[in-house]
């Protein structure tokens, strides 16, 4: 099989991923569904902090270093204060009917429309009308940073 | 997309650990195994804390200590329809290739709109529709992600930006 040499597995298998999961109009997002996720801006923030807390705060691995590259370049808001706005405005979402999934979704896209915003979001179509998403996505873009 | 979810890890302790030092030496065989691992299906990131250490089993036959750990960590999951941005990595005649965090997407020619076309300046092939939409390696593209596979330790993805308010980001 191609790829790194796995070593004999410690840990108790996981259960297997049903294999349907998928973020179309219809959200089956399996064991995700319901955790809470966060935007690009986000986690971007978190990252930093967990990295200036010290102790074992960064990784060398792949992974790491590469989301850590993605994030900083694709954060559409570089204040910490600002993310935690953009979190408050959001999170009113959550009380009318998004999933974890949508809110972040919104967040990281910034769209201009509601238009946009619900042909590269499908599954938001019938939870809100165009004034309410109109309203938050004004709402998200006067926070954004454009430096 | 990225979540914040709790996992479980079961770590065996080798007996010339068991000392004061056992749960400093768990936590370091936590992060070494799974902080920055790919399971195929999602990535971890990072460790945020760790919420609870088991107490220990003794394992029947072997001798070693198996404890149950629970951890909070920032994970990086795909999905199938979901709509994201990432920076091109490398261009070829038949499409070419996004990275997005520690995935790389490929966008195949079938899934380029017509008006996009593979050019070669130089020695910077890209697609363009020569007006103002270009596709070079390191551009920063929107697109959605058509399909995953994963298999231990990696994931490939193909996806799309044949639609509307997909392609290059305006800079």
């Amino acid at each position: 099989m191609a790829g790194p040499t796995v070593p004999q597995s410690l840990s108790r298998r996981r259960p297997a991923p049903t294999g349907d999961e998928e973020a179309t109009a219809v959200l089956k997002l399996g064991d995700m569904t319901d955790t809470p996720a966060l935007s690009v801006a986000e986690c971007k923030v978190l990252l930093e902090q967990l990295a200036n807390k010290g102790g074992r705060g960064t990784s060398n691995s792949d992974v790491y270093t590469k989301t850590r590259e993605y994030v900083d370049m694709f954060a559409r808001f570089k204040d910490p204060k600002t993310v935690t706005q953009v979190d408050a405005i959001s999170s009113g979402l959550l009380a009318k009917g998004l999933t974890h999934f949508e809110r972040a979704q919104l967040a990281t896209l910034c769209c201009d429309s509601p238009d946009e915003a619900r042909t590269l979001v499908p599954s938001l179509e019938t939870k809100l009308s165009d004034e309410e998403l109109q309203d938050v996505l004004n709402d998200i873009s006067k926070l954004r940073d454009f430096s | 997309m990225f979540f914040v979810k709790v996992l479980e890890h079961r770590i065996h302790l080798h007996p010339s650990f068991f000392g004061a030092q056992a749960s400093a030496y768990i936590l370091d065989q936590l992060y070494r195994d799974r902080e920055g691992s790919n399971t195929g299906t999602m990535m971890i990131v990072a460790i945020i804390d760790v919420d609870d250490i088991s107490e220990p089993k003794i394992v029947p036959g072997s001798g070693y200590a198996e404890y149950d750990v629970s951890f909070r960590a920032i994970v990086w999951r795909p999905f199938r329809g979901e709509v994201v941005d990432g920076m091109v990595s490398s261009v070829v005649n038949n499409g070419f290739f996004v990275d997005v965090g520690g995935l790389s997407v490929f966008v195949s020619k079938a899934m380029i709109p017509q008006q996009l076309k593979y050019t070669v300046e130089g020695a910077t092939p890209s697609f363009t529709d020569g007006v103002d939409q270009t596709v070079e390696r390191g551009s920063q593209v929107r697109l959605r992600i058509k399909g995953i596979r994963g298999e231990m330790g990696q994931m490939f993805a193909i996806g799309s930006i044949r639609e509307d308010y997909l392609g290059p980001l305006l800079q």
